[in-house]
């Protein structure tokens, strides 16, 4: 008997150091990523290098214009996505009675999700660069990671659209609400940090992405501010890959550093304005 | 009954003519089933409420109070699977054919559920919820806003706080924002749905109080579980158990000269087997 429990105790001890390695694993790879990436590029950083264009390549000067293009691409990408996110998500949880058609939006939102960034790139080369002869176009590169971030942000808003108490939708019903009130009214102010941290999060992931924008949205050299929606821009992980190509070179590899510096801050304040947002946000009643 | 497209007006008096002359009962309820699904909750029930007063409906947990209730302002349409049939008039008007917009009906049949539920915003805000479908003036909207709670005997305790948030009130006085909410839209017919039940006792006291005042003007449906309650407040007393009225009277008659056996045991907290 004694000698049952003592084994269950040791397999249990077991266990528990297993998991602590595993997160031990994951957390010294993302430190030593995120640290390298610091150690290296603290130095190139300067308001010089975020707010000079580029020279020589990217060899020396500095980062404006991919600086400019990045932030450009997912902003116009997080205003496209918006609407289109929030209508899905309204429908699927205030219109749609039908349960087949929710089964099949939720494959389908799950798997839009799982598909390789890449093919959306492809996608966009052939539909709009080739098909409808948009040529290389910032706006279409907007296009393609606004449907790369549509299943998040419309996820998290039906989650949170979701969490909502019946007994408030019923409460507005009672008071005489038509429905298109009830979600002005209630749906929209209490699934809004849904939409907020599904945007955001979505944002920092689609930020750093390069394939889908590579052959459709971006031009390595030579670009500044466009001029209409049918221009190329430089983002920084083009500019990044590109940099790396000269890495012999140790002014450029610096450089290289600096932009991924960059990049990285940026994908980190999206995701912390996210949780600060998801706390300030959540109204109470639900997590 | 409004033009199509033109706001609806707010009359000022509580439904005390327009059709109660031709019926002196408040709700007249014949052949009414309900359904979830499949599953028959209610089958063949007919009932009248009288106009004004109070009404307890009584029963043991499960017996379908909720659900005829939740029928009578049409709220369990929107509830999934939920189907009745049968007629349901309210002050002589058919709640299906005579109210092609639901939310008319549900603004003439105010509801307090069991537990109290304030929007997220401020208390003025929430006084305005259902009054924004109405074309009102901001002094008249104040005005009103004003009338609702003091008949909510809340005006005293939220008068210079209307801008706080809703939920920084106790659960007693938000129970009392949630009818003053309702008696801001004139309701001829309210239904309270265990009004009492997740609040203290005192805070139930003043909502008895409370409902018992209201009463002289509009006609009320209460759920309760609480039979000192029903002995308090109610005028009449309908008895439910399985989905059938079992008995129903007075207060008087319920309480002391209940002919059936069930109800008897029922209201004198006795087991109930059915
Ligand atoms: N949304 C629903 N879907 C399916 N069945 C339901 C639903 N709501 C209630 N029911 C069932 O209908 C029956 C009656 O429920 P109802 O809520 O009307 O009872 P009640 O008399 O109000 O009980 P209580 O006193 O406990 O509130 C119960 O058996 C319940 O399980
Ligand atoms: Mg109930």
């Amino acid at each position: 008997m004694f000698k049952v429990v003592n084994k269950r105790h040791f397999t249990e001890k077991c266990f528990a150091f297993s998991t602590r390695f595993s997160l031990l694993i994951c957390a010294s790879v993302l430190l030593f990523l995120l640290g390298s990436i610091a150690i290296q590029g603290i130095g190139a950083i300067s308001l010089e290098f975020l707010f000079t264009p580029a020279r020589e390549f990217g060899k020396s000067g500095g980062i404006f214009y991919q600086l400019f293009g990045s932030l450009l691409i997912v902003l116009v990408a997080a205003l496209l996505v918006l609407p289109i996110a929030f209508g899905t998500a309204l429908f699927r949880n205030a219109y749609n009675n039908n349960l087949a058609i929710a089964k099949i939006m939720d494959q389908s939102l799950y798997a839009l999700n799982a598909i390789p960034s890449v093919t959306y790139g492809i996608f966009g080369l052939i539909f709009f660069v080739n098909f409808l002869g948009t040529g290389i176009s910032w706006f279409v590169g907007s296009i393609i990671l606004a449907i790369m971030m549509l299943p998040t942000v419309t996820l998290s808003t039906h989650q949170a659209m979701l969490a909502i108490p019946k007994i408030y939708h019923e409460n507005a019903a009672a008071l005489g609400l038509p429905k298109k009130e009830i979600i002005r009214r209630v749906t929209l102010p209490q699934s809004f940090h849904g939409i907020v941290t599904g945007l955001l999060i979505s944002l920092a992931r689609a930020i750093g992405e390069t394939a889908p924008i590579m052959f459709i949205a971006t031009a390595f050299s030579g670009v500044k501010v466009p001029g209409s929606l049918v221009e190329p821009v430089s983002t920084l992980p083009t500019h990044i890959l590109e940099l790396a190509q000269q890495s012999t070179d140790p002014q450029a590899l610096q450089n290289a550093w600096g932009a991924s510096l960059t990049l990285v801050t940026l994908a980190a304040i999206f995701s912390g304005f996210a949780l600060f947002l998801r706390r300030r946000l959540t109204p109470e009643g639900h997590s | 009954m409004t033009a199509e497209g033109s706001a609806p007006q707010l009359t000022l008096v509580a439904g005390s003519k327009s059709r109660s002359e031709a019926s002196p009962s408040a709700i007249q309820i014949e052949g009414f089933s309900a359904y979830y699904g499949k599953n028959c909750i209610i089958s063949d029930l007919s009932l009248i409420i009288p106009d004004k007063g109070v009404t307890c409906l009584l029963g043991p947990s499960g017996t379908g109070k909720s659900t005829l209730l939740r029928w009578l302002n049409r709220i369990n349409e929107d509830t999934e699977n939920a189907s009745f049939a049968g007629r349901i008039k309210i002050l002589g008007r058919d709640v299906m054919r005579d109210y092609p917009d639901v939310t008319e009906l549900r603004r003439e049949i105010g509801m307090v559920f069991q537990q109290p539920c304030v929007f997220p915003c401020s208390i003025y805000d929430n006084m305005l919820m259902g009054l924004r479908n109405f074309k009102l003036s901001k002094s008249e909207t104040r005005n009103i806003i004003e009338t609702s709670l003091k008949q909510a005997a809340l005006w005293d305790e939220v008068a210079n706080r209307l801008e706080a948030p809703a939920t920084s009130l106790s659960l007693g006085q938000q129970q009392r924002l949630c009818i003053a909410r309702a008696l801001a839209l004139k309701p001829k017919v309210l239904l309270f749905d265990e009004p009492t039940a997740s609040i203290d006792p005192i805070s139930s006291r003043v909502i008895e109080d409370l409902v018992m005042s209201l009463s002289e003007n509009i006609s009320i449906v209460m759920v309760t579980h609480n039979i000192a309650q029903t002995k308090r407040i109610a005028d009449h007393v309908v008895f439910m158990c399985d989905g059938k009225i079992v008995e129903q009277g007075s207060r008087s008659h319920m309480f002391s000269l209940a002919t059936c056996d069930k109800t008897r045991t029922y209201i004198t907290e006795e087991f109930c087997d059915c």
